[in-house]
């Protein structure tokens, strides 16, 4: 193979203008109670945000993980900042600022196109702030909650309280606890029982305002017999100093309940050179509370500078089922750890975990994950699959599973591989005429299928373009 | 915890320099303690809690008087050569079936005296996080540097005698082994344990394999028949280029063992094969860790566990390839299978890939579960009873690794031992 360097820019990298309310910089309980003010939050939350705020200042920063980050000053960041035409609030898409508008247009979702075309409502959220909600009022004829969650604060206090940190507790871990004591805003979905939600639910995230830590907490209930399918995804412009992205997700799930989350996550990965892009510190946390409950995490990770984040299902109730797809992309000097938590807890629970790995440039790519099955988890049964493809002799890829076992009549399978693309296949495709680039996101994109086909067809699309792009320039 | 440390410095007289060592590691250990589950390698053999709950009073072993040896458990009609070890202390050898001149063993109580040789051995005594290391190098007081040299072939196996007898009860027994094996050569080792009336004691021993050039080392663990003892062992071999270490533990008799294998294959076309059975019952604990370095080209590297776990026993695997950059056209894998056999017992493995080059094939697969129903059906209807079934499973589970054995005689020997065992076993 010739080696050969294509120099190709981040696509999404830019920014965009708009005066932002800030507030001061550092961590401290003013700043806590200055986001829970301008959030019109009621005394109990603000109770609860200090709660986890004093529980913070016991805790220390984690560092087992793989790739490690120069230490980040908590002082120094901004924990609160919202474009200013939030503070009256439009009511309809002609009155959103069109900067905002502009900026989802070169991003790749028209706002208004996507509500007439494709029927996904999208809670856009640029830095902080929900601004633009769409389709709410055929959702609400359903009975369907969704909403920024310092709204549903508000209105639907009763359920927030009910299961806020009831899945991440806010002892939980550093970054999870950090998340509890500033999060600014995120999504709130409600599926009432026996309702099927008749969209994806979408929110695009992005991170604008240089400097501001991005701690978005979503929580998502779906009620008994209830359905519903929530797609994520990211983009954040061009930037020189690290950013960090502590989010928490909560997942519920009742009586034969079902969720369905998916992941595209793009965020500025650096430069070539390793240097700025985004911390991706997340928490993803789903309960499976009721009998035949399902919660189902897809992730497709090509962007961050790093990526450290375990989307876990606890598997409480009988028949109980837990999935996990991922397909994590470490390009340059890019870092992920990332992996799974499937605790099983009730009986005849199920989980099956599948997750590729690809490595290339500097990179460094860890598949670490927990199967657990406690004593009482009966005829549990877990079957997974990591598979790793390395590129170049520059990059590393890890596997570092952990398997408990408690129980005599549960069943686990586990199966890792590691390798690189054979000369064949890339022969294979050559002498049909695909140039090497062409061959190497064929041959990709076959390796992550299994993942790619779980992903709702809006998604399909654009994260297998993704792949593609994400690798260019890496194979000589 | 009081170990007489100075006590035992005063009786175990030895060179200044290693003097400065012990008090060094004793210093560390005392920091330290015993590891406990908070260290990632110790996460599940919790040896803090261990200790503290099933000894009341351990001390250092440190008997001066050398008592003999029970004849009566060496072993009969396998032609074998021997090193006796009792509590740790070389007790003698012999080397009768082989050429003397090739064969050189020394007591490290006697390399501790002498400048020139102990700075030969000077650099195994370093720094490591381990707390059992650091207790190891302080207390270690006996073992044994055994040197063979190049292009000699063993004409039968050698057994090390590790035995065990009422001075040391409720003692934490440290040693060392030194083997180095010349170019060409070929030996099989079993290493072999065994303890009178059934006492309690605690083993700590460090090996140290050296495995030069075409040379192959095959290590055989054994210690099969039920006792009451405490067990760290740490293997560390160096393997350079054309060299085979074939390890295969049979393990079945303590209360807890924690195997260690960290293998470093620095040379090219070097091969490591770990093979093991863990046949627990009771309340045994046991866990095998590896740490299989790749460190240059075409290096190989296998792993075969099985385990079967009874009553309240423990088991847990915790397996590492590590490839290098420069290790391209590695082939390694990693095979753990369990079959949790009750409702108390419980395993955990953890089969891990570290990986930094690119042309390699790396794979490892971890199963634990029942035994499978269907083939319980099928040899029911061939007229079986439940219970036989079952035996014939785990027999034919088990003896899939035995089967890898390379060496005839070693594998009907353990093969003996094996059926011994299991037939005593209710499955």
């Amino acid at each position: 193979m010739k080696p050969q360097e294509i120099e190709k820019e981040y696509k999404y990298g830019f920014t965009t203008d708009i005066e932002s309310i800030r507030a001061p910089k550092g961590l401290n309980e003013e700043v806590i109670k200055f986001i829970s003010n301008i959030k019109k939050e009621p005394a109990w939350m603000l109770e609860w945000r200090l709660k986890a705020f004093n529980r913070l200042k016991k805790m220390k920063e984690p560092d087992w993980q793989k790739p490690k980050y120069p230490k980040i000053n908590y002082q120094d960041l901004y924990y609160y900042s919202a474009p200013k035409s939030s503070s009256n609030k439009p009511k309809n898409l002609s009155e959103v600022d069109p900067k905002l508008i502009e900026t989802y247009k070169k991003l790749g979702i028209p706002l208004n196109e996507q509500k007439r075309l494709s029927g996904i409502a999208v809670d856009a959220v640029f830095d902080s702030v929900s601004v633009a909600t769409t389709f709410k009022d055929e959702l609400t004829k359903k009975g369907i909650i969704f909403c920024p969650i310092s709204e549903a604060i508000q209105k639907h206090p009763n359920l927030v309280k009910k299961y806020l940190g009831s899945v991440i507790p806010i002892t939980d871990h550093y970054f999870a606890t950090l998340n509890s004591a500033v999060f600014t805003d995120g999504s709130f979905v409600y599926i009432p029982e026996g309702v099927r939600c008749p969209m994806e639910l979408s929110t695009y995230f992005r991170i604008n305002a240089s400097e501001t830590g991005q701690f978005e907490r979503t929580l998502i209930i779906a009620d008994k017999g209830s359905y519903v399918s929530y797609l994520e995804g990211c983009t954040a412009p061009m930037r020189d100093e690290n950013q960090l992205h502590a989010a928490n997700v909560e997942l519920v799930a009742l009586d034969d309940a079902e969720i369905k989350y998916s992941t595209v996550q793009n965020w500025y990965p650096g430069d070539k050179d390793g240097i700025g892009g985004i911390y991706n510190f997340v928490t993803k946390r789903g309960a499976c509370r009721g009998r035949n409950s399902k919660i189902s995490w897809t992730q497709v990770e090509t962007g961050s500078a790093i990526t450290w984040k375990y989307p876990s299902c606890i598997l409480q109730g009988d028949n109980s089922v837990g999935e996990f797809y991922s397909i994590a992309i470490t390009n340059n000097h890019q870092k992920a750890d990332t992996g799974t938590k499937m605790i099983h807890l009730g009986k005849n629970t199920k989980s099956k975990i599948i997750s590729k790995g690809i490595s290339a440039g500097f990179a460094d790519n860890t598949y670490r994950g927990l199967v657990k099955i406690s004593s009482k988890a009966n005829n549990a049964r877990n079957y997974t699959q990591c598979d790793s493809l390395l590129m170049g002799n520059k990059c590393g890829a890890h596997t570092i599973p952990y398997i408990e076992n408690k129980n005599f009549s549960s069943k686990i399978e586990h199966e890792a591989t590691t390798s690189k693309i054979s000369e064949e296949q890339l022969f294979y495709c050559n002498q049909r005429g695909l140039n090497q680039e062409e061959a190497v996101s064929l041959i990709v994109n076959g390796f992550c299928k299994e993942v790619l086909q779980q992903l709702p067809m809006e998604f399909a699309v654009e994260a297998q373009k993704l792949v593609g792009i994400s690798l260019e320039g890496s194979v000589g | 915890m009081n170990f007489k440390f100075e006590e035992f410095q005063k009786s175990n007289l030895a060179l200044k320099e290693l003097n400065n060592i012990r008090i060094n590691c004793y210093e560390k250990f005392k920091n330290q303690g015993f590891p406990t589950k908070k260290q990632e390698h110790w996460k599940y053999t919790d040896l803090k809690n261990i200790i503290s709950n099933n000894f009341t009073n351990l001390e250092i072993f440190n008997n001066k008087k050398i008592s003999t040896y029970n004849e009566k458990f060496i072993i009969k009609d396998f032609k074998h050569n021997k090193i006796i070890l009792l509590n740790g202390n070389f007790i003698e050898s012999d080397f009768s079936h082989e050429d003397s001149k090739k064969i050189q063993i020394a007591p490290l109580k006697k390399i501790f005296e002498n400048k020139k040789e102990f700075d030969k051995i000077k650099n195994y005594f370093n720094d490591d996080q381990n707390s059992m290391i650091s207790l190891n190098h302080a207390f270690a007081n006996d073992g044994i540097i055994l040197d063979i040299g190049s292009d000699y072939f063993f004409n039968s196996p050698l057994i090390i005698y590790n035995f065990f007898d009422n001075t040391a009860e409720n003692k934490i027994i440290n040693n060392k082994i030194f083997i180095s094996l010349g170019e060409k050569s070929n030996l099989s080792l079993i290493d072999f344990y065994k303890c009178e009336n059934n006492i309690k004691y605690f083993n700590n021993t460090i090996h140290n394999y050296t495995i030069k050039k075409k040379a192959t080392l095959k290590k055989f663990n054994i210690d099969v028949s039920l006792n009451n003892s405490y067990n760290y062992n740490s293997v560390k071999i160096k393997s350079y280029s054309n060299s085979i270490f074939e390890n295969f533990l049979f393990s079945l008799g303590p209360n807890l063992i924690k195997n260690e294998i960290h293998c470093n294959l620095l040379e090219e076309f070097s091969s490591c094969f770990v093979n093991g059975i863990m046949l627990l019952e009771g309340n045994q604990q046991h866990e095998l860790k590896t740490n299989v370095n790749h460190k240059y080209e075409n290096c190989k590297s296998s792993q075969l566990i099985k385990s079967v776990l009874l009553d309240n026993s423990n088991g847990t695997y915790q397996g590492k390839i590590s490839v290098d950059k420069k290790a391209q056209k590695t082939n390694g894998y990693q095979l753990s299978k369990a079959l949790i056999l009750s409702e108390k017992s419980e395993f955990n493995s953890k089969p891990e890939l570290e990986i930094y080059a690119d042309d390699v094939k790396c794979s490892h697969g971890s199963t634990t579960g029942n035994i499978d129903e269907n083939s319980i059906f099928y040899l029911m209807t061939r007229g079986l009873t439940r219970d036989q079934a079952n035996k014939m499973i785990v027999e034919g589970f088990l003896n899939e690794v035995i089967e890898t054995i390379t060496d005839t005689s070693i594998q009907v020997f353990i093969s003996k031992l094996f059926n011994e065992r299991i037939n005593k076993i209710n499955i």
